[in-house]
């Protein structure tokens, strides 16, 4: 686009295709939608095929088939792991938008920040957090550990994980930062970077799992095939909860990543990321 | 009209107030508040319906971490929207 001389003419005309391109565009893919969506079927139609033969086979043989007896996780985690790969992956796309969007070069700097140490500090609230955020992380793990046979999993223990992050960070600042003077509170958490590394290995875990799965001989995400026992139901409560804790990981990481690049990472200008890459360009 | 039937109704009513006073603030910081409350009275709704796994998540996102990152950014942003 730089390259070529600006033309008097032409510079207008190919914004205005795009836009006659764009809204012939709309009412065909509205048409063909309307089109399509008359060939469903009714909306809660027991004789549908999603009611006839998906709905009762995961009813009926769910917790034998994946061992897990929470027939939401059997679902989520094992026959529609590719959807929730999907989900995580969307979850990740945002944080890093977020971070690219937020931490990246034009911050203001004389803006207050919810990282509120100085603010709201105090000993009431300290104490509070120092007997709350361990009981919420332990609930998170819990959560994740106990997705097979309650309701829970990795993506509710994964906000209940990174809510708990965010707790620490809200009372007593920045995990970047250094201790207030005269107080014996560690700075404690993960810092921005802690985070997108936490969310990445979740991310690659999960496919990683799936790719496994292929390499002994099944399908992407299809965990019966992987060497983790003679038991099938078994072995695919294992890797449910391997996935469970994968979501679990890209969660939590994003979790506390989006509130860092909202307040830390804003703030700072993107220093934790923005330090390395100043020399580079 | 069964009992679970009233207690939808107070809940839906309740859900439909919180939102409309959300909107209608101009504090952002009240808002964000409003709009928590609506995220657990939803939360409580998805339970009432069966479904407490949806209602978990919703109590988590919707309720704690939506809340936190509004109030989050109505500090940088400042707290009136005019």
């Amino acid at each position: 686009m730089g390259s070529t001389p600006p033309r008097p003419a032409g510079g207008e005309r190919a914004p205005r295709l795009r836009r006659v391109l764009g809204a012939a565009a709309f009412p065909a893919l509205f048409l063909g939608l309307v089109v399509g969506m008359t060939e469903l079927p009714e909306f809660g139609d027991p004789a549908s095929p999603a009611s006839t033969h998906l709905s009762p086979r995961f009813i009926e043989e769910g917790a034998a088939e994946t061992g897990a007896a929470n027939m939401v996780t059997a679902v989520l985690a094992d026959y529609r792991g590719y959807d929730t790969l999907g989900e995580a992956a969307v979850i990740f796309a945002a944080g890093l938008g977020c971070l690219v969007i937020l931490a990246s070069g034009g911050a203001r700097r004389d803006l207050p920040v919810a990282g509120m140490s100085n603010r709201f500090g105090s000993i009431v609230l300290d104490a509070a957090t120092r007997t709350l955020v361990p009981v919420v992380l332990l609930f998170a793990v819990y959560v994740l550990i106990h997705g097979h046979y309650s309701p829970g999993g990795g993506f509710q223990g994964g906000v209940l994980f990174g809510s708990g992050l965010i707790m620490m960070r809200l009372v007593w600042g920045p995990a970047d930062a250094s201790p207030r003077p005269g107080s014996d509170v560690p700075t404690f958490g993960l810092s921005l970077r802690g985070s997108l590394v936490l969310a990445s290995v979740g991310i690659l875990a999960y496919v990683g799992i799936g790719l496994a799965a292929m390499a002994f001989g099944g399908e992407f995400l299809n965990y019966g095939t992987l060497p983790l026992g003679s038991d099938p139901a078994h072995v695919r409560e294992l890797a449910t909860l391997g996935i469970e804790a994968a979501v679990f990981l890209t969660v939590g990481g994003t979790v506390s990543l989006l509130f860092d690049t909202i307040s830390i990472g804003m703030r700072e200008n993107g220093v934790p990321l923005g330090s390395e890459r100043g020399p580079r360009e | 009209m069964t009992e679970g039937h009233l207690v939808s109704i107070g809940l839906l009513a309740v859900m439909l107030i919180s939102a409309g006073c959300a909107l209608a603030v101009k504090d952002l910081l009240t808002a964000a508040a409003l709009f928590g409350v609506f995220s657990f009275l939803t939360a409580t709704w998805f339970a009432l319906m069966g479904a407490p796994d949806v209602a978990f998540t919703e109590a988590c996102v919707g309720g704690a971490l939506t809340t936190i990152l509004f109030v989050s950014t109505a500090f940088r942003t400042g707290r009136r929207f005019d």
